[in-house]
């Protein structure tokens, strides 16, 4: 007679869903940088000029945090910056 | 000379497009087809470490969301390119609706990528002229250059 095999549950700690998440924009030498900064206006609601801050700190500095906070806020950021091909990640936000 | 005129209803009309410069544009949808394994993974990134559980469901849901989006543009541009005009001169002329300008800046993205991994294309072949239009390479490199002044008016444009 077979065992019955008991179900393994993998509960995820609440702290890996919380908050800070940041959303990270990172270089890539074929989108166009006037391109980049209009899809950080679009999606993130940035003005011209924190767009064009960021964008020159992808340029310069290979990857710039473009928002911080809830986890699921920031996958549809990245969903969103993934649909204007730029290459977006999420990090967990070091805790201070 | 191309010319291009804003109409009152915001559509962009095109002009007087010299045939090898219409033929490049036809070849927008083309070059941002591809099945290579780079372009893929260029167009579908991760968006977290692969043992992340979030990169399954993005495989499952968020991707072919994506690409029904990528595929959308670009069927946008092949209807607006195949609307198209020839005049008795060989001239082209075509119209892009405002409805469709997304569209455009997304299909011109998505052929300078792929053209760009498929030819390993770097920051200083992008900054330089482009060769023999023989040589599939450089003729890469032409359109990938055609294609970002074409965008860069575009975003100029919707600004």
């Amino acid at each position: 007679m077979s065992s019955i095999a008991t179900p393994e549950f993998q509960t995820k700690e609440k702290h890996d869903l919380s908050p800070p998440w940041n959303v990270v924009v990172h270089n890539d030498p074929v989108n166009l940088m006037s391109y980049v900064a209009l899809v950080f206006r679009r999606v993130l609601g940035f003005s011209r000029t924190q767009a064009e801050k960021h964008m020159m700190e992808v340029h310069n500095s290979g990857r710039s945090i473009v928002w911080t906070g809830e986890r699921e806020k920031a996958e549809l950021y990245v969903q969103q910056l993934h649909s204007h091909l730029l290459l977006a990640t999420l990090e967990k936000a070091p805790q201070s | 000379m191309v010319n291009v005129r804003i109409l009152d209803n915001g559509t962009l009309s095109f002009e007087g497009i010299e045939p090898p410069l219409f033929e490049i544009l036809q070849h927008i949808t083309k070059a941002a087809e591809s099945s290579d394994p780079d372009v893929e993974a260029r167009f579908y990134p991760m968006p977290a470490d692969e043992a992340d559980e979030v990169c399954q469901d993005w495989k499952a849901y968020i991707q072919p969301e994506l690409y029904a989006e990528f595929q959308a543009s670009r069927e946008a541009v092949d209807a607006d390119l195949r609307r198209g005009k020839k005049k008795a001169d060989g001239t082209a002329s075509f119209v892009i609706p405002p409805p469709h300008m997304d569209h455009w800046l997304s299909a011109l993205n998505q052929a300078r990528l792929a053209l760009a991994e498929l030819h390993h294309f770097t920051e200083k072949d992008m900054g330089r002229a482009p060769g023999d239009p023989d040589d599939p390479r450089e003729y890469a490199l032409i359109q990938l250059n055609i294609y970002a002044t074409m965008q860069e008016w575009l975003i100029s444009t919707l600004d």
